[in-house]
């Protein structure tokens, strides 16, 4: 197993087939992170392109601060924010504020719910609770529970103190775990 | 004193221990006896969650799309420097001919140039190396993604 120095100088270097390694790596966290913003699959996979283009690009100023993976993981979040908000104000410009907002909601949630339509029940409950969640708190989500990353590790990624993650995610959690008991019939 | 209200809500510290027992216990594999049930639903259907997985291609597409992309900066960066050096070349050979011929007279284009400022020479030069730079991305196809 490479370190990341190592595998960042393989790419830097040149060397063939390192920077498909670095794509394999941490392909699953950029799409986790994007998907969990965009929701869209094709959006997805073109966001996580742009992502790692922009990763081979500028992995000359990668200074070894933060591991490798937060790294892409934080540029990977701000691509896909960017993204949002691009979208948010097209949709707004053609057809208005809160109607653009109503329907940009509408084509949101659901999309995953869709795709989840042939897992089981709870995977596909749980995935429509998550979309009425605020874009943050879907994320701090789930990185600490998917991908099981560290507080300080997603602070880092979406640019917050790690207070204020922590706090997304116990709101996160907290308003999960009341619709959950509701679910399974027990008292909140 | 610092009045300043907390921008996020204040995390309760003995729900949070509680839920980090039964997400380390799930996690683990154990049981989480004891523990609040709708917590115990909750992590074990997150832990179950699907992960989403990029198609198989992907990071070779990737790959062969940045590796295209550096060929492109690359031809880019060397057609700028032929083009920047040529330039230099004959300028440098049409000014020695020129000061062969007729003296340092010939250096009068540049000389009427720096009479205007060193801020004029300078945006003339941004120009002209603006519309250059165009031209040789346009020639060689701008590099994209």
């Amino acid at each position: 197993m490479m370190s990341d120095r190592e595998l960042v100088q393989a790419v830097t270097g040149g060397r063939a087939g390192a920077f498909e390694r670095l794509v394999r790596l941490h392909q699953g966290l950029c799409w986790h992170i994007v998907q969990r913003i965009v929701r869209d699959p094709d959006e997805t996979r073109d966001l996580c392109q742009e992502t790692f283009l922009r990763v081979h690009q500028c992995l000359h100023q990668y200074r070894f601060e933060s591991a490798l993976k937060t790294w892409i993981g934080r540029i990977a979040y701000s691509i896909a924010l960017r993204h949002m908000e691009r979208r948010r104000k097209a949709l707004s410009s053609n057809i208005g504020g809160e109607e653009g907002q109503a329907l940009l909601d509408g084509m949101n949630s659901g999309h995953d719910v869709a795709q989840a339509a042939e897992q089981d029940e709870m995977t596909a409950w749980l995935l429509e609770q998550m979309d009425t969640l605020a874009p943050v708190q879907r994320t701090a989500l789930t990185l600490y529970h998917l991908e099981e990353m560290t507080i300080p590790e997603i602070a880092r990624i979406v640019g917050a103190p790690e207070g204020t993650v922590k706090s997304h995610l116990y709101r996160a959690r907290q308003q999960l775990r009341a619709r959950m008991a509701e679910y399974i019939g027990e008292p909140a | 004193m610092n009045t300043r209200k907390p921008t996020h809500e204040p995390v309760d510290a003995s729900v949070w221990d509680a839920q980090e027992r039964v997400w380390r216990a799930v996690r683990e594999g154990r049981a989480a006896d004891g523990e609040d049930v709708a917590d115990v639903a909750l992590f074990t259907a997150l832990a179950d969650l699907p992960r989403p997985t990029p198609d198989a291609d992907f990071a070779a597409d990737v790959a062969a799309l940045a590796a295209r992309q550096q060929a492109r900066h690359a031809q880019v960066r060397r057609f700028r420097r032929r083009v920047l050096g040529g330039l230099a070349l004959g300028y440098g050979v049409a000014l020695g001919i020129g000061v062969g011929l007729s003296g340092f007279g010939a250096w009068a284009p540049l000389s009427r140039l720096f009479q205007h400022g060193w801020v004029l020479t300078a945006a003339v030069c941004v120009a002209a190396f603006a519309v250059f730079d165009r031209l040789a991305r346009h020639t060689l196809g701008r590099p994209h993604a």
